[in-house]
């Protein structure tokens, strides 16, 4: 028994990590109604600045500045502990709230689609400028901060007391927080608008003031952990910005975003979880051996969701929650004249722009997963690259190991991602909107860490990885490369068919019954419960052709590579995928065209890159600024910036008159 | 003051990295035993060219001592510039994604070119380095194999390439060399790795175990990372070969320095005769920390990545009891003092600033590129035509080969089941109380060739 002690004391220091980025997702949240993915990215950025300032001095963020300040005198070494945390202190809240009104208080009254892309292009920024700004070392070890002397219980159980005094801290932050929150004014003002923004705002209390003091709060206090908590570990830019954040959406999710006991406690629960682990992993061969750790809490907390039974409620808003518009598709000029000038692309252009072609194929078919779910069901999943994933390797496992053929083998893999799908979908049944959100990227983790670890499903050196043949029908091979051919365009053609296939059964699942009770759902579950839609196995259907479509997709990224990698299918390139998807336009077929010419390497890029060369080493920083300015400026994508020019000018050459944007609330679509 | 070189980052694939430090130590530590003469500059010594396809040479006016001269290891600084016909070379290189960037390949290579462009070149080819960067997806080296095989290169160089196009190399005929192999998948590609990778060191560590340590039994610390996890599966491998029991504890891939504590206890708990640790980066320290702040006495073994200067700067004496795969006394010799000339100007510091052990993966591709070298004047001596193909075929079936700058024998295909893979022999080093990393003895060059899973 005492070794079980032994452990949760020490996963303690890890735990408070969890609990305090924990915590920050809740203020935001509470404040604004925004879940910051890139909470943790922006603590990174304050560990690092106290690190710089440890060494006398201090980052500039921005490219084109001299990399850093260095400060002189008494200062060029060392500025202090002191100095340097205060100075880490106050850039953290001028990272909050400058995060807040050059990013999310423009976006106040999007979609929630266009915060969730907002904050995937602030982790990307960050990222990249941990990297450039520490390129000479961006793994450092931070000197002791908390005292870290080890503490005797017994003789058996014997741990460093810095993780302790980390909890301490955290549990002391927290307590502070929920009596800020019940008895100052600011904090029942955020409390009030969390419950009901309206209300605040015929209150006359403006909902900025809450929103922004949120920020800059959550900010310095994962800011400060961040400090205290780096001479504990190693840091990376990683090590925050995913690492510690993924089970912190855990503990928020299980604190629902508004609870900030349940929260801390969920925090230092998986911590300690996450500890003890290892010594049930020693102990019980029945254990998992590979994925949980990270795995197994996001299975508890799917489970819990999904039994947990009342939905979890919605932060209130000013504005109706804007869905974007899933008009019919008609077929037009444009959907004749693109893929023939595809087809013409594929055959005649050279080796480097087909490949940027089938990029934006494929892009356009995992971009369609998006269409479904999100489009048209109003849901959102950051599962999709999982779905992908386990579509390639099983198409990997049914074509090499168990000699399947085409199109047996796809479609089989396809049919076990829909399973995954499925099974993801049933706690869409009582979530929604960020709920869900947290929760598909819990699947996604789950799958990622269950099966993509383990070498069993995903090979290893004896296997050769994941190999996949070349697609090949009554002896006909049409796979990318074959003989001395290296890029052959009848693959190009195959995707191609693929992908317009896909597009037209979207389509016409729009103007289908299947798509009306789909869009009914949608815009008001209720109403469409009442006019006799099963409203639940409505909501699977589309959780399942989305998971199909993405499968789809990851299987013809393993037929154009041959061979499948975890690095493809990993949180972050879910992320990435609904950042894109989410350009495009996530209402139509058009949208995830669009999504497709636009996803990293496909033709938009390709185009550019030879346009105006390569950007150097800051190319992913401005990926990531051009992520966000986009999301401001036109939440409803390219195709929705298309059709209300097209509409607007419409109405202008008929009546003279001004329409308004495209976008539409979820009744009128 | 040294100046510290090391441009790595750290990517998300630790695995990789941990291969590709155990393997970079390797090479690093390769010059035990070698006179130290003065440095190139001895101004009677010999001129040689590099032996033009019909053997002969030509004056230089670079010169080195006649030991250097003679070695054709150490011959570059006594070269004249290349005079034959340019010979293009693609390089493929992972940069500017986070968690995926390693500029300082790219640039120890390109250092490496330069240099050889005033001293021999390949075989007297002038090197045209033709570099596409990769942005870690597979896309992208798709892309870059696209863009090589249009610009009609002669020979691929692979720095840190996640998904090397292989079938795209293939079927356009061009031969692909890479610095080291990181997917399961490289160790059977069409392409020559001069660096063994996962498979290979660990199978060097079951050996180990067996042949220095006497275990009969091995607890194993790993992250569970898919990285981790396939080093395990190799090592695991090994072991059952060896007919060694094994356990294996798993930690989490951010772990504090706490968390290693519960990580060392637990594997220790079943007193196995040694410890091995696949944890890389920050694991090194807490790892190193853990074991000694709770005074077990196991021997552990890991890869080349913990003996990094950085690593050992930090932990001092609580590395003791640690060995490491791949690694050997590091000395100053020709070779080293060569390695500092050529990166002196790519790191635009003087030639006695350059730490070699602060290198980071730069050196790997350094010595691919110097290799290449090599072999291609060796190429040229014998009369043949200095091509991509000629220099991959010389290095795929010439026997006696070394890997640059020192003696660790290169055997490509020598394992059928690892076709690509070119080294197999791996010298072990401890650490010694005070801060020296010494060569273990007996453990000088451990052949795998034998007990590779």
């Amino acid at each position: 028994m005492s070794d079980y002690v032994f452990f949760m004391l020490l996963g303690l220091g890890a735990g408070a990590i969890i609990a305090a980025l924990g915590l920050g997702l809740v203020i935001a949240h509470e404040g604004s109604g925004v879940v910051n993915f890139a909470q943790g990215a922006m603590a990174t950025w304050v560990a690092y600045v106290y690190a710089d300032l440890r060494t006398g001095a201090y980052p500039f963020p921005i490219p084109g500045l001299p990399a850093r300040y260095h400060f002189g005198g008494a200062w060029a070494d060392d500025v202090g502990l002191g100095w340097a945390l205060a100075i880490s202190l106050l850039t953290a809240a001028i990272l909050g709230a400058g995060v807040y009104l050059l990013v999310f208080r423009p976006l106040r009254k999007a979609p929630t689609l266009a915060k969730v892309v907002a904050s995937v292009g602030l982790v990307i920024m960050f990222l990249s400028l941990v990297e450039r700004r520490f390129e000479s070392g961006a793994s450092i070890r931070v000197a002791p901060i908390l005292p870290r002397d080890p503490i005797r219980f017994t003789d058996d159980i014997v741990v460093p007391r810095d993780g302790l005094w980390l909890t301490a801290v955290v549990v002391l932050i927290g307590l502070v927080l929920w009596a800020a929150s019940r008895f100052t004014t600011l904090g029942l003002l955020t409390r009030a608008a969390a419950e009901n923004e309206k209300g605040a705002v015929l209150l006359g209390r403006s909902p900025d003031l809450p929103a922004g003091a949120s920020f800059v709060l959550a900010s310095v206090i994962c800011g400060l952990v961040a400090v205290l908590a780096a001479p504990m570990l190693q840091l990376g830019s990683g090590v925050y910005t995913f690492g510690f954040l993924v089970p912190a959406l855990g503990a928020a999710l299980l604190g629902r975003f508004r609870s900030i006991g349940v929260t801390v406690a969920a925090g230092l629960a998986i911590g300690m979880m996450q500890s003890v682990f290892v010594k049930l992993q020693h102990d019980l061969p029945w254990f998992p051996q590979y994925g949980a750790r990270e795995g197994l809490p996001f299975l508890v907390i799917i489970i819990t969701m999904a039994l947990r039974g009342e939905h979890l409620p919605e932060r209130g808003s000013v504005d109706t929650w804007r869905l974007p518009a899933a008009p019919a598709v008609r077929l037009g000029a444009a959907g004749v004249v693109l893929p023939l000038v595809v087809v013409a692309g594929l055959l005649w252009a050279g080796p480097l722009m087909r490949g940027a072609l089938m990029t934006s194929i494929i892009g356009t078919v995992m971009a369609l997963s998006f269409v479904v779910l999100s489009g048209f069901g109003g849901q959102t999943s950051l599962a999709q690259a999982a779905f992908a994933g386990v579509a390639a390797f099983g198409l990997s496992k049914l074509a090499m190991g168990w000699g399947l053929p085409f199109p047996i083998a796809p479609i089989l893999a396809v049919a076990i991602a829909t399973v995954f799908g499925v099974a993801l979908g049933l706690p869409a049944l009582r979530l929604r909107g960020t709920d869900l959100v947290i929760v598909t990227l819990a699947g996604g983790v789950a799958i990622t860490e269950f099966v993509f670890k383990n070498p069993t499903f995903v090979g290893d050196a004896s296997t050769g990885g994941a190999k996949v043949p070349n697609p090949e029908l009554f002896g006909w091979d049409f796979g990318l490369v074959l003989g001395t051919k290296s890029s052959r365009p009848v693959f190009g053609l195959f995707l191609l068919a693929v992908a317009v296939v896909l597009v037209v059964v979207v389509a016409n699942i729009r103007r289908s019954a299947t798509g009306r009770r789909i869009l009914a759902v949608r815009s008001n579950e209720r109403a469409a419960a009442a006019a006799g839609i099963h409203v639940a196995g409505t909501k699977l259907v589309g959780f399942a052709v989305s998971a199909a479509l993405a499968a789809v997709a990851g299987c013809l990224v393993a037929y154009r590579f041959g061979s499948v990698s975890d690095a493809s299918f990993g949180v972050m390139a879910s992320l990435t995928a609904l950042a894109f998807a989410y350009l495009g336009g996530v209402g139509t077929v058009g949208g995830a065209v669009a999504a497709g010419l636009l996803v990293p390497s496909g033709v938009v890029f390709f185009l550019l890159s030879r346009a105006s060369g390569s950007v150097g080493p800051w190319e992913a920083f401005i990926g990531g600024v051009l992520l966000v300015v986009m999301a401001i400026a036109q939440p409803e994508g390219v195709a929705g910036a298309w059709r209300g020019w097209r509409n607007r000018r419409r109405m202008h050459g008929t009546a003279g008159v001004r329409v308004p944007s495209a976008t539409v609330s979820g009744a009128e679509a | 003051m040294r100046h510290r070189t090391s441009r790595s980052t750290r990517p998300a694939r630790a695995a990789a990295l941990l291969v590709a430090f155990a393997s970079l130590v390797a090479c690093a530590g390769i010059d035990e035993g070698e006179s130290s003469p003065s440095s190139s500059t001895a101004a009677d010594a010999e001129t040689t060219a590099p032996p033009a396809s019909d053997g002969s040479t030509t004056p230089s006016a670079d010169t080195t001592s006649p030991d250097a001269a003679s070695d054709p290891y150490l011959v570059f600084p006594t070269l004249a510039a290349p005079a034959g016909e340019p010979m293009v070379v693609g390089l493929v290189n992972t940069e500017g994604v986070p968690g995926l960037d390693f500029p300082d390949i790219r640039e120890a290579m390109q250092g490496g070119v330069d240099y050889l462009g005033q001293h021999g070149g390949f075989g007297d080819r002038p090197i045209q380095l033709e570099t596409c960067i990769a942005k870690g997806s597979p896309e992208s080296s798709q892309q870059c194999a696209q863009e090589l095989v249009g610009k009609n290169v002669e020979l691929v160089l692979l720095g840190l390439d996640v998904f090397p196009d292989y079938a795209t190399y293939t079927a356009a005929g061009v031969p692909v060399i890479g610095v080291l192999p990181i997917l399961p998948s490289d160790y059977s590609a069409d392409a020559l790795f001069l660096t063994g990778g996962n498979a290979t060191v660990m199978a060097a560590v079951a050996l180990a175990a067996q042949q220095h340590f006497g275990a009969t039994s091995v607890g194993i610390i790993s992250a569970d990372t898919p990285g981790s996890n396939s080093s395990e599966a190799s090592l695991t491998a090994a072991l059952d070969l060896l007919k060694i029991a094994h356990t294996t504890v798993k930690g989490g891939d951010n772990e504090t320095d706490a968390g290693f504590q519960g990580l060392v206890r637990e594997v220790a708990s079943d007193n196995p005769d040694l410890l091995v640790s696949l944890y890389a980066d920050a694991g090194c320290i807490g790892m190193m920390r853990a074991r000694a702040s709770l005074a077990i006495d196991t021997p552990v073994i890991t890869t080349g990545i913990c003996s990094s200067v950085e690593v050992l700067d930090q932990v001092g004496d609580d590395a003791v009891g640690w060995s490491f795969a791949g690694v050997s006394t590091r000395a100053d010799t020709p070779a080293s003092r060569l390695v500092q000339e050529i990166m002196a100007p790519v790191l635009g510091v003087a030639p006695d600033e350059v730490d070699q052990a602060s290198l980071g993966l730069g050196a790997l591709g350094l010595y691919l590129v110097m290799s290449l070298a090599v072999y291609s004047n060796e190429v040229a001596a014998e009369g043949g035509d200095v091509t991509g193909d000629a220099i991959r075929e010389h290095l795929a079936t010439s026997d006696d080969l070394k890997l640059w700058p020192g003696n660790s024998p290169i055997a490509c295909g020598a394992a059928p089941d690892y076709p690509s893979i070119c080294s197999f022999t791996f010298p072990f080093a401890e650490y010694v109380a005070g801060g020296e990393v010494r060569t273990i003895e007996g453990l000088e060059a451990l052949s795998v060739l034998d007990h590779l899973p």
